[in-house]
Parts: structure tokens; C-alpha cells; sequence
């Protein structure tokens, strides 16, 4: 069933929500936080989203739940994500991948506040994240069922554990490479609210879900050039080295 | 911390208002859609009121 006065206003309610508590957040804390920004998502949006999790830091910290518990709650939400796109639950999907996205950056904030960053820790996380990330894209090549965009989701796997692995192995050869258009939060931040623009527009418009392929297609070349980037980057400065 | 009172309440409600509109225009149960929202609906509404509480000590 169409329902596009309820899904304008869920788009007005998410654009107004973002839009009025961003410009108070800026409006308390004008210096900004020392947080690292990318040109996709900004130090200041960053540093707003993070303030909304404060209250869900503070209370996982108190009850001292695992951080590596939530890593695996975060592949849980991953399967159910997948199994949201294979059914064609596109919005739901999209606030899952958000969700997903949003747990695996609390769990590195509990993981600092706890017992420091764990190499443990920090190992099981980036495995399982690549876990999550692929499962997700499945869910999405179920719901597209065959064609060009299949080709497109699994390019999307392919850039997305690109990027993963140049910098695991850049960091293997002593390197930092933390670099690049997509990294993991823009990669959810842009196939989440894709998925839920996408659905929005289904029933505005009653198109099909133009957007979501667009956001796929976006995903597929920008994860692969992210990496790209990387191997541009390392190998320029192993080139340096005189050891190289 | 009075700046994290309600606030979590506030994000919560907003985040099950989004699941509720999820469930709702994504198929036609439309029971488990309205009870999400309504769930929402509720838990922001006890974020604001939270937040509009005057904490104890800090009567004029």
C-alpha cells in the first residue's frame, strides 16, 4: 500500500531532526571536539552523532557490558539486515544497517573507556565487521536477483574489504592508512540512508528503487577507488623508505 | 551530565518512531507499525519531560 503523506513526513521528521540537532549541538559546543573528520562526514557531524550516543556510552560502561558483546550483536543485526533487503523491507533494512553502524562505533568507544584497546578486541572487531559488512551486501544481491546490479554489490564487496585489507597490510608494513573517500562509516552512513531515501521515494513518487541502485552503483565505484587510493599511498611512501 | 538527562529517552524514542515507519511502509502490518510508533512516540515524550524536569537542588 502507498502511504506518501506518512513517508514525507518521516523524510521532513528525519531531515528536521538532523537539521535542528545539529545546529543546537554547534550552537553549546562552537570549538568543535577533537574528532577526525573525512570529506564525506565532517569532524563537527561526527562529533553531533557521537553526543547522541553519550547516554547509551554511559550506561554500558555502568552496567559493564563487553564491547566485544555488542560486536557480536552487531552481526546478529547484520542477518536480520540481510534478511530485511531479501525481503524487500528496504527502509527497515537501511535503519538496520544504520543501527549495525552505530553499534560498532560504541563498541570501540566502551572498548577505550574499559581497558584500553584490547589487540583481542581490536582483532575480533575489524573480523567481524567484514563478516557484517558482507552479509548485509548478500541480503542486497537476493533482493536484486539477477542483472547488472548483482555486479554492482559484489563490486561493492570487493572495495569494501579492499579498503579493509590495504590498510591492515599497510599497518602490517608499519603504516598508518587511515585514507580515502569510503571508509567503513561512510559506507553505512551512505548505503543506510539510501536504502530509506530509496523507500521514501517509492512511495512519494511510486518509481521503483532507482535511488538504492544509484547508492549501490556509488558504493561499488567509490569503495574501489578508496582503495585505489590506498595502494596509490603506500606504495608511494614504502617507495621513500630507504629499507623499501 | 544535566546535558545527557532525557536525552537518551529522546534518542531512543526517535529510534523506535524510524523502525515503527520502517515496518509500517515497508509492508501492510500496520498493528506491529502503529505500536512502534506509538512505543516512540512515548519514549520521547518521557526524554522531553525529562528533560524539562528541574533536577533536584536547583529550585530558585
Amino acid at each position: 500500500m502507498s502511504r506518501p503523506l506518512f513517508a514525507l513526513f518521516n523524510l521532513g521528521l528525519i531531515l528536521g531532526a538532523a537539521f535542528v540537532g545539529m545546529r543546537l549541538y554547534w550552537r553549546d559546543h562552537p570549538d568543535g571536539a577533537d574528532i577526525k573528520g573525512s570529506r564525506l562526514l565532517s569532524a563537527r557531524v561526527r562529533a553531533w552523532y557521537f553526543s547522541n550516543l553519550e547516554p547509551f556510552e554511559e550506561l554500558l560502561v555502568r552496567r559493564r557490558v563487553r564491547p566485544i558483546a555488542l560486536t557480536y550483536l552487531q552481526v546478529v543485526g547484520s542477518v536480520v539486515c540481510a534478511w530485511a533487503y531479501a525481503s524487500g523491507l528496504i527502509f527497515t533494512a537501511g535503519f538496520l544497517v544504520l543501527f549495525t553502524g552505530t553499534l560498532d562505533i560504541l563498541d570501540g568507544k566502551i572498548a577505550r573507556r574499559i581497558n584500553g584497546d584490547s589487540l583481542r578486541g581490536a582483532f575480533l572487531d575489524s573480523v567481524m565487521d567484514r563478516y557484517a559488512e558482507f552479509v548485509t551486501y548478500v541480503g542486497l544481491m537476493v533482493f536484486f536477483g539477477a542483472g547488472w546490479r548483482v555486479w554492482m554489490v559484489l563490486l561493492a564487496i570487493l572495495g569494501g574489504m579492499m579498503v579493509s585489507y590495504t590498510r591492515a597490510r599497510a599497518e602490517g608494513l608499519g603504516l598508518r592508512c587511515e585514507i580515502g573517500w569510503l571508509q567503513r562509516p561512510e559506507r553505512f552512513v551512505l548505503l543506510g540512508f539510501g536504502s530509506i531515501f530509496s523507500s521514501i521515494a517509492v512511495h512519494l513518487l511510486g518509481v521503483g528503487h532507482a535511488l538504492l541502485v544509484t547508492t549501490i552503483v556509488l558504493l561499488a565505484f567509490l569503495s574501489n577507488a578508496t582503495a585505489v587510493q590506498r595502494i596509490v599511498y603506500v606504495s608511494r611512501e614504502l617507495a621513500r623508505t630507504p629499507h623499501a | 551530565m544535566r546535558e545527557l538527562r532525557g536525552k537518551g529517552w529522546r534518542v531512543l524514542g526517535y529510534f523506535v518512531w524510524m523502525l515503527g515507519a520502517g515496518v509500517l511502509l515497508d509492508s501492510d502490518d500496520g498493528a506491529a507499525g502503529r505500536l512502534l510508533l506509538t512505543g516512540g512516540a512515548a519514549l520521547f515524550a518521557v526524554g522531553v519531560w525529562q528533560s524539562a524536569r528541574r533536577p533536584a537542588g536547583d529550585a530558585q
